[in-house]
């Protein structure tokens, strides 16, 4: 669930990546006489090429200039994945009434990482709830000191902070993750 | 590997969005039969007309195309190591971070009488810690800070806790 875009970075350049290999391989195969010396001489623009184009240029224009800008959004996509991840600002709370309730998520998230941080053995605690409404998901990333009883502080987490997070939210089924970092005790230092 | 990865991924992104942009504006300005904006579409259209697929500068052309997807490809299968560790399946998937717990090693390493600093690197199946001691023998040192990070990689409650090994460089080493 950790909300990087590592993953898709290297589908992505795996991709392009045998793209260039392809286009650069046939290049210089063709250049080279591996389809024939004839198609080795002719002209990287082929009449036939170009006849084509003109012949249907009412479409082939308007349809590269789409694929154009289908490939400007996919870029920018791409860009927007590298600084930002889609992150939840409000939760809608069940009412009964008329009216409509709305709670703030990064509030809600911080009463999550404030209950954690009372935990012994912790040192800080951040939440952050990612995804989409009505199936968010909930990252935490837990601060332990080297000495705490990690899985302890797993399974209070699991048992008690999330507990109360999901019965508040009323989101039974809400996906979670922990991160646990080790840091080091205040006070101690490495000789 | 993966800062590169970003940083590559970040340049080949903005590419594609003012590439593509660039060339649908081209094709709409090309349309109302004006002189080319910014790319001289005009010039390649005239040298792809007459340039042949044996001359060389398409040849050099390929030869960068392929050197670039090789360096791009070796960037995605250069080996790295995790960022985080899995914890034991439990209710919730949970991990250790790599970073943090290779300083948290090297500070138990610490802790052992007779280690002066240490340095530890997680791999998934391996611990490498190399503690340094002032002592000229390095005596039993090795067995008990192995001892130590056994006992303190068991306590984390990792799905596949990776083997420790360490090595101590004692004065009389170096």
């Amino acid at each position: 669930m950790r909300r990087n875009p590592d993953r898709l970075n290297r589908t992505v350049l795996t991709l392009l990546a045998l793209l260039l290999l392809g286009a650069g391989g046939y290049g210089l195969a063709r250049g080279y006489g591996a389809f024939g010396e004839g198609r080795a001489d002719a002209p990287i623009l082929t009449s036939d090429v170009r006849d084509f184009v003109s012949r249907n240029s009412d479409w082939f224009w308007p349809l590269a200039a789409v694929l154009s800008l289908l490939v400007a959004w996919l870029g920018l996509r791409w860009l927007l994945a590298q600084i930002s991840s889609p992150g939840v600002h409000q939760l809608p709370v069940r009412s009964d009434g008329p009216g409509h309730t709305e709670l703030a998520a990064t509030g809600a998230a911080s009463a999550l990482a404030r209950d954690i941080e009372d935990y012994p053995g912790v040192r800080g605690a951040r939440a952050r709830i990612v995804g989409e409404y009505p199936s968010p998901e909930v990252e935490i990333t837990v601060d332990v000191h080297d000495d705490a009883d990690i899985p302890d502080v797993r399974t209070r987490i699991e048992e008690h902070a999330l507990e109360r997070f999901r019965a508040a939210l009323e989101l039974q089924d809400l996906r979670s993750e922990v991160h646990i970092r080790l840091a080091e005790r205040a006070g101690r230092t490495v000789r | 590997m993966r800062i590169a990865n970003r940083v590559v991924a970040a340049v080949l992104a903005l590419g594609l969005l003012v590439g593509g942009l660039l060339v649908a504006v081209e094709i709409v300005v090309a349309g109302f039969d004006r002189r080319p904006w910014v790319l001289p579409h005009d010039d390649w259209y005239d040298s792809a007309r007459t340039r042949l697929w044996e001359d060389a500068p398409p040849r050099w052309i390929f030869i960068g195309l392929v050197v670039a997807g090789l360096l791009l490809l070796l960037l995605q299968f250069a080996r790295r190591r995790p960022t985080a560790l899995p914890m034991a399946p439990g209710a919730v998937p949970a991990d250790v971070a790599r970073r943090s717990l290779e300083k948290s090693l090297a500070r138990e390493a610490s802790r052992v009488d007779g280690v002066s600093s240490a340095r530890a690197k997680v791999d998934t199946d391996r611990v490498d810690v190399v503690a340094s001691s002032n002592r000229r023998q390095a005596g039993d040192l090795g067995p008990r800070v192995t001892q130590a990070l056994d006992r303190r990689m068991a306590a984390l409650g990792l799905a596949r806790p990776p083997a420790v090994r360490v090595k101590v460089q004692a004065r009389g080493d170096r």
